[in-house]
């Protein structure tokens, strides 16, 4: 038999009670965070009660203000967009093989260039590839010698042939040199970086920790084109680093660390 | 154990077993980022540890752990056998094939996104397909536990149900509702990415959503601890319990304010409104009622054990109580862990005050002393409880257990204090390394030492547990008491429907989360641009 009390819809006065307690809580609680509290703020006095609310929770009065109008130009036209990055991947390998004749001149019939001052492109990634023939063709980066050969390729030209140097051996394994106590800077900044002046450390981006989007990996690069393009971003002569991340890191090392720097990533190999 | 020891018994082993994987992975972390070790050459093993150690104590340990004593206290509280064993059975395997998918995707490399998955950070989808297996597997064993709290109401119409299953079945009710959270975030948006359906992830969303589960999902660990300290620590202690009613009602306010809460881990977000935060900042200081509502009864049940013993006098109680059961001794090491661990939290979910410490190893050390301190302790002492019940065999040293439960509460204290103090210091957690000769990290190279060598005292009291387990599940058989758990001082002959059924506390849980995790969620739909491209870490 059932006691009286539990019967289905017998008066348990604990969940008015209950419930009402939990509902007062709430409301005052949004009184007091989506009123009170945004009232209370600098700059609060010139918004009426339902901007006061929208600022609460979140919610931008004005949308457009959101994307501010940026003047002057930007350091790329290559954004990473999804569909920048979808077209990444349709690369025709062997169409590019085809159009890389000329490449091969100074960047090596394998990829790897013969002369130090000529960056090796095998095993590259497609982004980073892609990324500074574009930037050669929109005079974003200084053309004296590549102007010429990219002028006439097409996006899909650019695609192909970063698909092909990609696709081809990369010439070193992701590998820390032997520890060399002449290298103690350039350990530092690729592996630590340097906090107190905030940079963060080169492996995160450039490999073998890490790698961002369109950016090149490192290791096995040639010594001779490394130091040249670490000075070019220090005195501001190269500027497509989306951002300055070169530019801000590069004009605040010194001469002897550009200098071991090349050295380092450039050995980073077999 | 009415015929479901061996199920019961399969719990536990599968949960001690992965403990014993997980746990060495923790300590080595502490030890190769700690001065005592050089660098790793390679920061990706120590993510890839963090991840397989979070993912076990995350989603594995306790989730087995919380099923296999669920099963007990059906049996024990109800008096009567289980019924859908074949579907408690299926749910054991889901959880063991989960977790062996997703930890056998973390250990080759391609899933090293933690726990918590960080999109736009994405690995391979067998690690979240394994993640959402067990999910399911526990989702079985919530249907079971609210159908067996059912059916005795049906059979016992009006008497109530006792405390021991009333509470599991809050927990099982809590983890059906914050799971949500985090299955929607795996099946919505995170599978289709991984596999490459969608080319985009709105991060921000995804914190939303795991956000929800990411705090209830603590109370659904703590609540056996919780349920340990009702119905087993008073007849350990001697004693009876001091309010059965007290026990309800925390229960169920741990059931109703623990899950729309969880916009505290956001509070550095940009994608949510100030006013939500404060909304969910107050509500997360509710869930400190039943703490302190727990701690009240369980301090007044352990003082008319200890006058029971003959204990006079203000304190004299306290020393009266039989320390020697491990059932004692790890309740109040779980509550001092619990005690300090609160404290740290309460600066966390502080809005003003958590920006001092957001990000940083404090927080590592505020939910390793509430969890792998309080909560687990609890766990080993349900253990030991019930190891001889289910073995049928006497424990093989009530000594040993005692140095286990004292090496990992002093263990765990020595790791996570100092971890709060170098967070206070400013030293961010989930850091492969961190260069010492900095002289802004300098200070804290002494502390981080102290908390690696202590994690030394946690793995030896990991191989004590697992050796006492072991041994004891090796000696010959015994003759047993039948389980008991602890009566009220006035055990309750009939409750209001508000302390004996669950209903309408449900709706009012659903009507707080739309209230307080409606607009954090909806302003998704309209919000535009905020979707990014995934970052693949799978292993090339």
């Amino acid at each position: 038999m059932k006691p009286k009390g539990n019967k289905r819809g017998s008066g348990d006065g604990r969940f008015a009670v209950w419930i009402g307690a939990t509902a007062g809580l709430f409301l005052s609680t949004v009184v007091v965070g989506f009123i009170w509290l945004p009232s209370a703020q600098p700059g609060a006095a010139a918004l009426d009660w339902w901007e006061l609310i929208c600022s609460a929770a979140g919610w931008p009065a004005e949308r457009e203000s959101f994307y501010p109008n940026i003047a002057g130009t930007p350091p790329s036209t290559v954004s990473w967009t999804p569909a920048t990055r979808n077209r990444l991947t349709t690369g025709d390998a062997t169409r590019g093989a085809q159009l890389a004749g000329t490449c091969k001149n100074c960047h090596g019939s394998n990829g790897i260039s013969a002369d130090a001052i000529f960056p090796n492109l095998a095993g590259q990634d497609v982004a980073a590839l892609y990324k500074q023939l574009e930037d050669f063709k929109a005079g974003k980066r200084n053309a004296d010698v590549m102007g010429v050969y990219v002028s006439g390729l097409t996006a899909q030209d650019m695609l192909d042939l970063a698909t092909y140097f990609a696709s081809l051996p990369h010439p070193v394994v992701d590998k820390l040199p032997a520890k060399n106590p002449d290298d103690a800077l350039a350990r530092q900044l690729v592996q630590k970086g340097s906090p107190a002046r905030g940079m963060a450390p080169c492996s995160v981006c450039h490999g073998p920790v890490a790698y961002t989007v369109g950016t090149p990996g490192l290791q096995g690069q040639q010594r001779a084109y490394l130091e040249q393009q670490l000075q070019a971003f220090a005195a501001g002569t190269r500027r497509n680093d989306i951002n300055q991340q070169m530019r801000s890191v590069a004009r605040q090392l010194t001469d002897a660390e550009i200098s071991q720097l090349s050295v380092y990533y450039s050995t980073m190999s077999q | 154990m009415h015929g479901s020891s061996r199920l019961i018994l399969a719990h536990f082993w599968a949960a001690f077993a992965v403990f014993a994987v997980a746990i060495p992975l923790g300590v080595w972390q502490m030890w190769v980022r700690s001065p005592l070790h050089e660098w790793l050459p390679n920061p990706e093993l120590y993510y890839r540890a963090v991840t397989a150690h979070g993912t076990t104590f995350a989603y594995v340990f306790p989730t087995l752990i919380a099923m296999g004593f669920g099963y007990v206290a059906c049996v024990v509280s109800l008096g009567r056998p289980l019924h859908g064993v074949r579907l408690a059975w299926l749910a054991y395997w889901l959880v063991i094939a989960g977790a062996a998918l997703a930890l056998a995707t973390v250990a080759a490399g391609d899933a090293t996104v933690l726990y918590t998955f960080y999109p736009p950070l994405s690995g391979s989808p067998n690690y979240y397909l394994g993640i959402l297996i067990a999910v399911v597997g526990s989702w079985i064993w919530v249907g079971l536990m609210i159908s067996h709290f059912l059916r005795w109401k049906r059979d016992y119409p009006g008497l109530p149900v006792p405390l021991a299953m009333f509470a599991t079945t809050a927990g099982a009710l809590l983890w059906s509702w914050t799971s949500l959270g985090v299955g929607a975030e795996i099946i919505f948006m995170i599978l289709p990415n991984a596999y490459g359906w969608t080319d985009t992830v709105d991060p921000g969303l995804a914190r939303v959503l795991f956000s929800w589960t990411l705090h209830a999902i603590v109370y659904f660990w703590l609540i056996p601890a919780y349920i340990a300290f009702y119905t087993l620590l008073p007849q350990a202690a001697g004693g009876r319990l001091y309010s059965d009613k007290m026990g309800r009602v925390s229960f169920l306010l741990l059931l109703i304010f623990s899950m729309p809460i969880g916009v505290h881990h956001l509070y550095a977000d940009p994608q949510i409104g100030a006013g939500f935060k404060f909304l969910h900042a107050v509500f997360t200081g509710m869930v400190a009622v039943p703490t302190l509502l727990t701690i009240f009864t369980i301090c007044a049940s352990l003082e008319i054990a200890g006058r029971l013993r003959g204990g006079r006098g203000l304190l004299g109680w306290v020393a009266a109580l039989p320390w020697d059961r491990p059932m004692v001794l790890a309740s109040a090491m779980s509550l001092v862990m619990l005690g300090l661990g609160g404290a740290s939290g309460l600066i966390n979910m502080s809005y003003a005050l958590n920006s001092t410490i957001h990000n940083t190893q404090w927080v590592t050390g505020h939910f390793h002393l509430i969890y792998a301190g309080a909560v687990v302790i609890m766990y080993f002492a349900i253990a030991y409880e019930f190891w001889p019940h289910l073995t049928g065999r006497p424990l093989v040293s009530l000594k040993l257990v005692r140095l286990q439960l004292w090496t990992w509460c002093i263990g765990m204290l020595a790791t996570t204090l100092p971890w709060h103090y170098v967070g206070l210091l400013g030293e961010p957690r989930r850091m492969a390394y961190f260069d010492f000769t900095n002289p802004l990290m300098a200070p804290q190279a002494f502390w981080d030492s102290m908390s690696a060598i202590s994690g030394l005292i946690l793995l030896f009291s990991a191989a004590l547990l697992l050796y006492i387990l072991i041994a004891s599940h090796r000696t010959p058989a015994g003759v047993m008491d039948t389980p008991r758990l602890s009566l009220a001082v006035e055990p309750p002959r009939s409750l209001p429907r508000s302390l004996n059924s669950f209903g309408i506390w449900i709706l009012l849980v659903a009507a707080l989360t739309i209230a307080n995790y409606g607009f954090p969620i909806a302003q998704f739909l309209f919000v535009k641009n905020s979707s990014v491209p995934a970052y693949s870490v799978e292993a090339p």
